[in-house]
């Protein structure tokens, strides 16, 4: 009998919804080594991210150390947190601190360390994680990954826009959990791609009941809380719950491979003339855009104490006031139950519906 | 036609306030700073801001309202930071445009000068540009910003002296550590310094030292803090951590940056007792007094060997 040993590393990254899927594939099949992939995010993550969490750290802080620390537990060897241009720039730091003190050992990459560096840097630490890297796989791998979330940010998008329409009840629902099972699981680019068409095509082809004019909602906001399901309690799936139709901007793809925030400024000059932080100019520009096409509401969301996004509050309630369209601010921190969400939401949509009858 | 230019008693004014200052004085304007903050101040900014914001930034609305009416231009400058790992905090970079969107039906008139990490620009070009703005010629505003400059360094010479003095002394010395604009405030920092020099400890500031090196000796605590100056203060704590008996950490809640710096830094500072205090808008300082006065009892406790913790 053949003994094979796996001896390739584990790498982890803290959950972000289903973009694990591409980070997978991009570690997997990109620079060959092994990826921890999490179950989804529960309750017990969140406790564990904001025990050993500072108080008042935002709550994607909390959600991402959580993540990490299930995956050292899960057997990983590697933690990778990424930066940005927020508060989330020190994440990696102080995460690495806490999980130092918490007593594990692993390889800690932060890749704040690493961002604005060289490619040939960027190809040095994919080498640190796999000595036998081949730099060809890591391309393709690499462009097959960013082609699946991108690919999986227009399914969802379709989800989103019409399941709460749908004739037959879970119909949408099916077609779309096959399509991120199928990401999951896939190896190559051809099955993602196959994936995404038979996806795409199966929700084009699934009856709907569409009202005339059905109550539509713009979810704009912060980054990581807007995308990922647990941290804002199922908002979308909530509000397709009630019967609306739920656009949202803000995905991946978006912001980093179409829309240039230099290119949007100019466009919302009305409320503001510089970029008032890393996200505010697709916030404004998209709620701008949503009261323009005649949205019904819009729903902004972030975590507590997220500064860039609460920056962008005031504009907001100027738009509103311009357009007349009512807005919905949440603001996420660890919650225990989404009762409380549940009650606002219902409240908000069926002050939308019936705006909607006096006004039409 | 601009002629009083005001500025808001708030944020960056305890930092950067003498170069402002001089700076437009110099170029011929005459300049309005509204009065000390107070609980009314904080109260009307409070009013207009989102709940969720900052103590330091409800204040400076507050700032703002009071020279309504009062000058012709209100400078709001839009600080990003010069470089990428010493920004500023994505406050700074919205506060023009914060402050035009929160008070549009007022029509302030805003006077700013905006600078970016990815502008690579110096603050002397900045400075150019806004003398341009105000329709003076590159040779007066250089002239100004020059002149502007050395009183800012002036001044901060002689606080750094005054502070090196102190540091000789004998007797219990506490730093207060945290952003310029909440440690100088009177309604915030400045009831903390009262307490401390109440309870006869010196108190040393970590904005009073020379700021190129103290921002040096940062990048030995952290090479990827993206904030300068949260950077400014570590630094100055390393140097004053050898003369000082123990260190207040003081934060506004609910700050950003230093929710997550001043957590690294209790975890890094072993050698000295840290007390780490948030303010906010609560009315009263009995609560804080409280806990001063423990933690400078438990500095004269251990300065006696009392805990025997130095064996």
């Amino acid at each position: 009998m053949e003994l094979r040993i796996d001896n390739r590393k584990k790498v982890a990254f803290p959950r972000i919804n289903h973009y694990d899927y591409a980070i997978r594939y991009i570690v997997e099949q990109g620079i060959g080594a092994q990826f921890i992939l999490l179950p989804p995010a529960t309750k017990k993550t969140s406790e564990l991210g904001s025990k050993y969490s500072p108080d008042y750290a935002c709550a994607p802080f909390k959600h991402s150390l959580g993540s990490l620390i299930e995956a050292l537990e899960a057997g990983a060897e590697v933690l990778v947190e990424t930066g940005g241009l927020c508060r989330l720039d020190y994440y990696g730091a102080l995460q690495k601190e806490i999980i130092r003190e918490l007593g594990y050992r692993c390889d800690f990459i932060n890749l704040a360390e690493y961002m604005g560096g060289s490619k040939k840097e960027w190809i040095r630490l994919a080498r640190h994680i796999n000595p036998k890297l081949n730099p060809a796989k890591l391309v393709t791998g690499a462009y097959e990954g960013v082609k699946m979330a991108e690919y999986m940010d227009e399914i969802e998008a379709m989800y989103y826009r019409n399941a709460g329409f749908e004739a037959e009840k879970g119909s949408y629902k099916k077609v779309y959990r096959q399509f991120l099972m199928e990401m999951q699981i896939a190896e190559s680019g051809q099955e993602i791609k196959r994936g995404y068409q038979r996806a795409k095509q199966a929700l084009e082809e699934l009856p709907l009941k569409m009202p005339e004019n059905p109550v539509r909602i713009g979810v704009v906001g912060e980054y990581y809380t807007i995308m990922d399901e647990h941290s804002n309690q199922f908002l979308q799936e909530k509000l397709i719950n009630l019967g609306a139709s739920v656009h949202r901007f803000m995905n991946i793809t978006n912001c980093h491979f179409r829309a240039k925030e230099t290119a949007l400024r100019p466009r919302i000059r009305e409320y503001a003339q510089y970029s008032m932080g890393p996200t505010t100019t697709w916030t404004i520009n998209s709620a701008m855009d949503y009261a323009k096409q005649g949205f019904d509401g819009i729903i902004h969301v972030k975590s507590f104490g997220c500064t860039p996004e609460m920056d962008a509050i005031p504009v907001l309630q100027n738009i509103s006031r311009d357009y007349h369209i009512p807005v919905l601010y949440l603001s996420y921190d660890l919650q225990e139950s989404d009762t409380g969400l549940d009650t606002r939401l219902e409240a908000f949509y069926d002050m939308l519906e019936r705006k909607k009858k006096v006004l039409r | 036609m601009i002629q009083t230019i005001g500025i808001p008693g708030g944020l960056m004014i305890h930092r950067d306030g003498v170069l402002w200052k001089n700076f437009f004085e110099q170029l011929g304007f005459h300049c309005v700073t509204s009065r000390k903050s107070d609980r009314q101040i904080l109260e009307q900014g409070t009013e207009r801001a989102v709940d969720e914001t900052c103590l330091p930034f409800k204040m400076y609305l507050g700032h703002v309202m009071e020279l309504m009416g009062k000058c012709d231009a209100v400078f709001i400058p839009r600080m990003g930071g010069f470089k990428t790992r010493e920004k500023m905090c994505t406050r700074y970079e919205a506060l023009p445009d914060l402050v035009k969107n929160i008070f549009r039906d007022e029509q302030i008139p805003v006077l700013t000068v905006s600078y970016d990490w990815y502008d690579r620009t110096t603050e002397e070009k900045v400075y150019l540009e806004l003398g341009d703005k105000l329709g003076k010629t590159k040779k007066e505003t250089k002239k100004a910003y020059i002149f502007a400059k050395k009183q800012q360094e002036a001044w901060l010479k002689s606080r750094e002296k005054a502070q090196n003095q102190l540091m000789e002394k004998e007797g219990t010395k506490v730093v207060l550590a945290g952003h310029p604009y909440v440690l100088h405030d009177a309604y915030m920092g400045g009831e903390l310094a009262r307490i401390l020099e109440k309870m006869g400890a010196s108190v040393l500031y970590t904005d009073y030292v020379d700021r190129d090196s103290a921002l040096k000796k940062s990048y030995d605590f952290s090479r990827v803090m993206p904030w300068l100056i949260n950077r400014e203060i570590i630094g100055a704590l390393m140097a004053l951590r050898k003369k000082a008996d123990g260190i207040v950490l003081v934060s506004a809640y609910p700050c950003g940056p230093d929710a997550l710096v001043n957590d690294m830094l209790i975890r890094r500072i072993k050698d000295l007792p840290v007390l780490s205090l948030t303010l906010d808008a609560q009315s009263g300082t009995a609560g804080v007094e409280t806990r001063i006065e423990s933690f400078i009892d438990i500095i004269k406790y251990q300065k006696a060997g009392g805990y025997g913790t130095k064996n």
